[in-house]
């Protein structure tokens, strides 16, 4: 069958309609989308689809080959999953956001050009900051302005880039690009790309709002904005030394900070810092291996995550925290959700059997046949770290370590067990039948995991990182502490920033008074009818419905506190979009 | 557990890698003494750099905003 039916459309309707529908009937519309999304996954070939012209230019919307087959394959299983997860959610706002994000991650990875790809990325950014505001509480908010403008800033990274790309070469076309031939917009773009892939340094934005969102909102987010920026690279920039250096590093940083980190949910976004790098190390090394492994990793990565995050979700619905300090002892109360949790602990520390270790092996194999043998023991090592946080010290201080604290647990809606069921089978199902998933990697490459040798390393690597655990776990006792990153370097940026634009203000203010005094009231007056109607006839006039929408969408997330937050945004937007406009007629 | 961790130690005096990419890890109980000493090093390393630098009371943002 020929036939090419663009996810991103299932999901764009599935938002409209659960939008107008009460949220009580219009949660069970997600699950449905996905599964059709499945489907039109499934159902097509490779080859480019849906070309439209927009402002004089040809979109590629619909660009299939092995390598956005794979992304978009696992992409629409792991919506699946969010969305059973998300079942019992009546809050509508929170489906909507969560449509138009996978519809924007969908976007993204079959966009054929610049232009689709940053419409798309700007969408996954807005809406994923919804996935953080919907929490309503005040830490959320502020983590989710935090979030949504490190992404600002990452998508002017790639505007720019884009543009300047275009100013260059004539084109948008998005295509691989040569290491040695690159210029300064391709550094630009690629900044952009790591802002999403949480490259370190850039990575602050991660650990500061996953664990704020809400508990449905983290397991999707877990799964599509990094692995989008992983897909981009691999697409992009394969073969940049820069990343193979970089990704090893993120591998060990994120599993340093995991060991300290006392908030569930946290210690596993530092996680995805970690495991983030072993794909970008992958793609940065670009050899067929390497990159495969980085596929395959994505790939079995998702869902594992998914999964981590559904139990450290569970803990935080059930018992109203997620700071391994005040949990403890749950194993009685909540044992089906450690089960599924450790199916996910052992995949992701490689174990064999469950998913990590077919992907993860391969990565590492693939760094050291490339000759970078300091690169593939960062990663062993990296391994060590995520076994001794992920897979032991979190659960153990979750579900043991202490007596049951006796705390009133709220009752775990049945569905959310459900997805956890199903994404726990899909991590053993592709542990044991490695088959599966390698007959979708892009680049043909022999790899066995099971050998040996292999199993033996691992069991080996592991067991005794298990006895280094043992001897240290009153060491690793959680603490009710926070940890300075890198988070703190831009918070300070913030503020300065802040103390700037203020002085400037006061600055303008005292001229103003001064015009104020010479021109008097009626002058003034005449100023602000002026500005007000250049405001209402010119402006909203010309993106009007944009800025409707963005402020209804926007009202509906509002807090007490946060009146003109949504505002901000909507104004974001704007300001992006007349710039984009100006630049595009101008340029 | 000791005894399981023991077996795989004799078993590595059998197994060895197909291909050693760099000449330590063909040597038997090298990826033993890895995850071991890379437990250690990190359960040491940065609970230490928690309680001198990296770690801050909860409210350590609030305060200041």
């Amino acid at each position: 069958m020929d036939t090419f039916f663009h996810p991103s459309l299932i999901f764009g309707a599935c938002a409209a309609l659960v939008w107008l529908l009460p949220g009580r009937t219009g949660r069970f519309l997600p699950p449905a989308a996905a599964a059709l999304a499945i489907a039109s996954v499934l159902a097509m070939n490779e080859g480019l689809y849906a070309q439209t012209g927009y402002l004089g230019l040809t979109l590629r919307l619909g660009r299939v080959d092995a390598l956005s087959h794979l992304f978009a394959h696992v992409f629409a299983i792991q919506a699946l999953v969010g969305f059973i997860f998300a079942l019992h959610v009546e809050d509508r706002w929170q489906h909507v956001a969560a449509c138009l994000y996978i519809a924007g991650a969908f976007g993204c990875t079959f966009a054929g050009d610049y232009v689709a790809l940053f419409i798309f990325w700007e969408l996954m950014s807005v809406s994923s900051t919804f996935l953080v505001w919907l929490r309503r509480m005040p830490a959320s908010t502020r983590a989710g302005m935090r979030y949504f403008l490190f992404h600002v800033m990452g998508g002017v990274f790639v505007l720019a880039g884009m543009l300047l790309r275009y100013q260059a070469l004539g084109t948008f076309a998005f295509e691989a690009v040569d290491p040695a031939a690159a210029r300064y917009y391709d550094f630009l773009i690629l900044a952009g790309f790591c802002v999403n892939a949480a490259v370190i340094p850039l990575h602050a934005w991660l650990p500061d709002a996953y664990p704020e969102a809400t508990v449905t909102g983290a397991v999707f987010m877990s799964a599509f904005t990094t692995k989008t920026a992983v897909y981009v690279l691999a697409r992009g920039y394969a073969g940049f030394e820069v990343l193979a250096v970089m990704g090893t590093l993120m591998t060990i940083y994120g599993v340093v900070y995991a060991t300290i980190e006392n908030n569930a949910r946290r210690i596993l976004a530092y996680h995805i810092v970690s495991q983030v790098g072993y794909m970008v190390a992958g793609v940065g090394i670009g050899t067929a291996m390497t990159l495969n492994g980085a596929c395959a990793h994505a790939y079995a990565h998702i869902l594992y995550k998914g999964l981590l995050f559904m139990g450290a979700g569970t803990l935080l619905y059930a018992a109203g925290t997620a700071k391994l300090s005040e949990l403890g002892g749950l194993f009685r109360r909540l044992p089906w959700a450690f089960g599924w949790y450790m199916v996910a602990a052992v995949s992701i520390s490689g174990f064999p059997l469950f998913s990590g270790f077919v992907s993860k092996t391969m990565t590492i194999t693939g760094a050291a046949e490339a000759h970078h043998p300091w690169l593939a023991l960062g990663m062993e090592f990296a391994a060590v770290g995520t076994f001794l946080s992920v897979g032991i010290k979190l659960p153990y201080f979750a579900w043991f370590a202490k007596p049951d604290p006796g705390m009133r647990l709220r009752p775990v809606p049945r569905n959310m067990y459900a997805a956890m069921g199903l994404a726990g089978v899909l991590c053993f199902l592709i542990g044991v039948q490695p088959g599966l998933l390698y007959r979708l990697l892009p680049y043909p490459a022999g790899y066995v995991p099971y050998t040996a040798w292999h199993v033996l390393q691992t069991l080996l690597l592991l067991g005794f990182t298990g006895l280094g655990f043992y001897l240290l776990r009153a060491k690793l006792a959680p603490e009710a502490k926070i940890n300075l990153d890198w988070d703190y370097v831009y918070r300070l940026a913030g503020r300065l920033v802040l103390c700037l634009a203020r002085r400037l203000l006061e600055r303008a203010d005292a001229g103003w008074s001064e015009f104020y005094h010479r021109a008097g009231l009626k002058g003034l007056l005449r100023v602000a009818r002026g500005s007000v109607w250049f405001d209402t006839s010119a402006i909203d006039g010309a993106v009007d419905g944009t800025a409707a929408a963005m402020r209804r969408i926007g009202r509906a997330a509002a807090l007490a506190q946060t009146g003109q937050l949504q505002n901000y945004l909507a104004t974001a937007v704007l300001v992006g979009l007349i710039v984009f406009a100006v630049v595009w007629f101008w340029g | 557990m000791f005894i399981c961790l023991g077996l795989l130690l004799v078993f590595n005096l059998f197994i060895r890698p197909h291909d050693p990419h760099f000449g330590l890890d063909g040597v038997p109980g090298f990826w033993a003494l890895f995850g071991l000493a890379g437990a250690l090093l990190l359960a040491r390393g940065a609970k230490g750099a928690a309680h001198t630098f990296l770690g801050k009371s909860e409210d350590f943002y609030d305060t200041k905003e």
